[in-house]
């Protein structure tokens, strides 16, 4: 394993909340950081939803980012298309999102790797440092298409800096149990299907909107963000372990809240970054 | 003694087509006009009519209420998802908390309610008139051009009936999966609508009211036509994002009449 670029000089991890993922305790996750991780990786600040501050504190253009954004929707999810030269009401929805908070951006998907790189380019020179890690929370349906996979599909995080977590990814991303698919298939409404998939949801213990588990899930893909950058490695083989990569809702609640450790490999790992 | 009045067949023909061509006349020019007659069209037409907007229905169907009559695989139970169970209410329409944040209510009774609040609140239809293109001025949306649904629907070398213009300030786009009005604009190259996207029931009735509003000047999208302009996910058999998306469609056009006034 590399040896850290920032060991030796305190790391700083930022977390920016969006007020519209309550329940979601933030600063509950902020604690767990910093009792997690060894001086003097503990710092952790928190700060306002990421785009807010970023037309407050680093001047950027509202409508920049709005139409940076709508440039990022996906036109078709399957194929990651995004759409290109937005409508004049697609404009105004980025617009409204970005400055009302009370409005959730939901209903449609963004190209994730678009979005990472308009965050990217909103923090200033100053703050893109290597101990430096920002971590943004949305509420936004992230999808990428990585070379090799048929379609694109939905992220739960997009690692790098920023790191993005996406509380839409979580609830959609991680699959339920393949029966539920292979059942679901006997119906040819898609109507009847899209109910009874949010009755399996409830019935598998599925991650939903507005889960209170939200925080706990929360808390293990910041440690993965932080593994990613200390090590280059943010992921674990072990379904009991925090870093695990989880594919299924079944996996996800047996690693961040069944489980919500980090396993003796990492926990070891973890401590000798001292 | 007969039970009625006596009363030519002519007479009643004079009373049908005069009351008829008064209200056709009057309203060929209107405030706004709405293109479908389904639940977000009869919605934003009843609140404009409330608030004294000259409001002018045209329906390509016979009758109105679109899809609002069934809740969904031809069983008339309609749901509505909190909060749009209030627009139950103001319409004083009967309806049960199914579970926690799901109400369920009579399609018929709805839909009837529905259609009698917009026609009480002073809404004009045409039924049966279908929208063949749109009168465009300077770059702005300012009419619609119809014609009858029956002549639209046989070929040309039967009918060569000429469609008829009807202009307005405002026209909404309430005509459903058709987006009528807003393919009429894709087709000249003005605009490039998305299409329908996959289901996403949870998501997508916030997603339609969010994105109801003005898609081209002059022309406001409301209710299924939102998610064919956007490409936004389909939502299943549940109709509160049409109530809704309809009320945010009047709230639009009052603010753009407020706009138009003002520059007059």
């Amino acid at each position: 394993m590399a040896v850290p670029p920032c060991v030796g000089r305190t790391f700083t991890t930022v977390l920016y909340n969006d007020p519209r993922t309550a329940p979601l305790q933030i600063e509950k996750v902020a604690d767990y950081a910093r009792a997690a991780l060894p001086l003097p990786f503990a710092v952790v600040e928190l700060r306002g939803e990421f785009l807010s501050h970023a037309v407050k504190t680093w001047n950027a253009d509202p409508k920049t980012i709005a139409r940076q954004l709508a440039c990022s929707r996906l036109l078709d999810p399957v194929n990651c298309d995004p759409i290109g030269d937005p409508l004049p009401g697609e404009l105004a929805y980025e617009e409204r999102m970005l400055l009302d908070h009370s409005r959730s951006p939901t209903g449609v998907a963004y190209e994730g790797y678009l979005v990472q790189e308009i965050l990217r380019s909103l923090i200033p020179r100053s703050e893109r440092r290597r101990t430096v890690l920002h971590i943004v929370l949305t509420t936004r349906l992230l999808i990428t298409r990585e070379p090799g996979e048929g379609r694109g599909h939905a992220r739960t995080i997009i690692l790098g800096d920023p790191t993005i977590i996406s509380i839409a990814g979580i609830v959609e991303a991680p699959a339920l149990k393949p029966e539920t698919y292979l059942a679901l298939q006997f119906f040819r409404s898609p109507d009847l299907q899209s109910l009874l998939f949010e009755g399996e949801r409830v019935r598998h213990g599925a991650i939903r909107y507005g889960d209170e588990r939200l925080t706990e899930v929360v808390k293990g893909y910041v440690l993965q963000a932080v593994f990613y950058r200390l090590t280059g490695e943010p992921f674990c083989g072990d379904r009991t372990c925090r870093l695990y990569n989880a594919h299924t809702q079944e996996e996800l609640i047996e690693s961040q809240i069944r489980s919500g450790r980090l396993c003796r490999r990492h926990e070891s790992i973890l401590r000798g970054l001292y | 003694m007969s039970i009625f009045s006596k009363v030519g067949e002519s007479e009643i023909t004079r009373a049908i087509a005069t009351t008829f061509l008064e209200m056709f006349g009057e309203y060929s020019r209107s405030d706004v006009i709405v293109v479908g007659a389904g639940p977000a069209g009869l919605m934003a037409s009843r609140e404009l009519a409330s608030r004294g907007v000259k409001v002018l229905v045209i329906e390509q169907n016979n009758y109105l209420g679109g899809g609002f009559w069934i809740g969904g695989y031809l069983m008339n139970p309609v749901t509505f998802r909190e909060p749009a169970q209030r627009v139950l209410d103001e319409l004083g329409v009967p309806y049960k908390k199914f579970s926690e944040g799901l109400y369920v209510a009579h399609g018929p009774h709805s839909c009837s309610k529905l259609i009698a609040s917009a026609c009480d609140a002073g809404v004009k239809f045409l039924n049966l008139t279908k929208l063949d293109d749109l009168v465009i001025r300077e770059g702005v949306v300012r009419g619609v051009v119809v014609n009858w649904t029956p002549v639209e629907g046989l070929p040309r070398q039967i009918t060569c009936v000429d469609p008829i213009a009807l202009e307005s300030k405002l026209v909404v786009d309430a005509s459903g999966h058709d987006a009528a009005a807003v393919k009429r604009l894709e087709a000249r190259g003005l605009l490039k609508a998305r299409g329908m996207g996959a289901m996403w029931v949870e998501r997508s009735e916030d997603a339609v009211v969010e994105h109801t509003g003005v898609v081209f000047p002059g022309l406001i999208v409301a209710g299924m036509a939102v998610v064919e302009t956007y490409g936004l996910p389909r939502m299943g058999p549940t109709f509160g994002a049409m109530l809704l998306s309809g009320k945010r469609a009047a709230e639009v056009a009052v603010e753009e009449l407020e706009k138009i006034e003002a520059v007059i």
